[in-house]
């Protein structure tokens, strides 16, 4: 499985590369803002994105509605820290997200969602 | 400043740590100071918006800071406040006022936001709030002291 993290935060980005690598067989490539995510996403070419909500323009929620026009594949779950706000909830899966995770992320977190998407694109 | 505006935040503050790798949280004292706040090491600020808004701020001492990251690192060490460092104890000052957003939905003020966490490392610093006064909350988290700053209106 090809998976992207997008996140300006360095500790975040280690966290979730433990916290996933621990589970399943991944290659890794990372981006630190919008435009970053989407240069990786056309050249890394992505199975999974991890995208977090509030990153350097253009933000998540924005990322994530290009990416569902371009790219029907790949399977984006948004990060945030405010997940548990109905609205954000609501926006990201009304723009094709395929899960929301909250931070901070626990491995229990990680696994259900690798259990998810794991069959459908190895 | 309105006190009942803190709660949530304190809530926040003792939800989100211990699930970041800290065992006890202590709350040891609250005071009122103005709208300047003086530090001596990190002080990690963000920006609430919204139908309340102002700042606010979580400050600790270098060496605290060290020990708070490490610990959040899974006690990896750190020798010095790298960008790692500066990065998780950021990190940890987005996920409380995050959370704390959350709880001030919960008791019906929603659709608030915050800024990307603006770190300030140095000796003898101050900062100016927006605000006339800001409540200062003295924690200890697993002995490290932690200073949580709120100017909210």
């Amino acid at each position: 499985m090809r998976l992207l993290i997008v996140d300006d935060s360095s500790f975040m980005r280690k966290q979730i590369k433990d916290a996933f690598s621990e589970l399943a067989d991944i290659e890794f490539e990372e981006a630190i803002n919008g435009i970053e995510a989407l240069e990786k996403h056309r050249t890394f070419q992505p199975d999974v994105m991890i995208l977090d909500y509030i990153i350097p323009a253009p933000d998540g929620l924005a990322i994530l509605k290009i990416l569902n026009k371009i790219d029907k594949k790949v399977k984006i779950i948004m990060v945030t820290a405010l997940g548990n706000q109905k609205f954000i909830y609501k926006d990201c899966i009304e723009c094709g997200a395929f899960a929301i995770i909250s931070k901070p992320i626990s491995e229990e977190s990680a696994s259900k969602i690798i259990k998810s998407i794991y069959g459908q694109v190895t | 400043m309105d006190v009942n505006l803190i709660n949530p935040i304190l809530c926040a503050f003792g939800e989100i740590i211990p699930q970041i790798g800290f065992q006890t949280v202590q709350k040891k004292n609250v005071s009122l100071v103005g709208s300047t706040v003086s530090y001596d090491g990190v002080l990690i600020n963000l920006s609430v918006v919204g139908s309340i808004k102002g700042v606010i701020m979580i400050g600790m001492d270098g060496e605290s800071a060290k020990r708070f990251a490490s610990k959040m690192m899974l006690g990896m060490e750190v020798n010095e406040f790298d960008k790692l460092a500066q990065s998780a104890v950021s990190e940890m000052g987005n996920m409380v006022c995050a959370n704390a957003c959350t709880q001030y939905a919960s008791v019906g003020i929603e659709g608030l936001d915050i800024s990307p966490p603006t770190l300030m490392i140095g000796q003898g610093g101050q900062a100016t709030l927006p605000v006339p006064q800001t409540i200062v909350v003295t924690f200890l988290v697993d002995e490290i002291e932690v200073k949580l700053y709120v100017g909210l209106v």
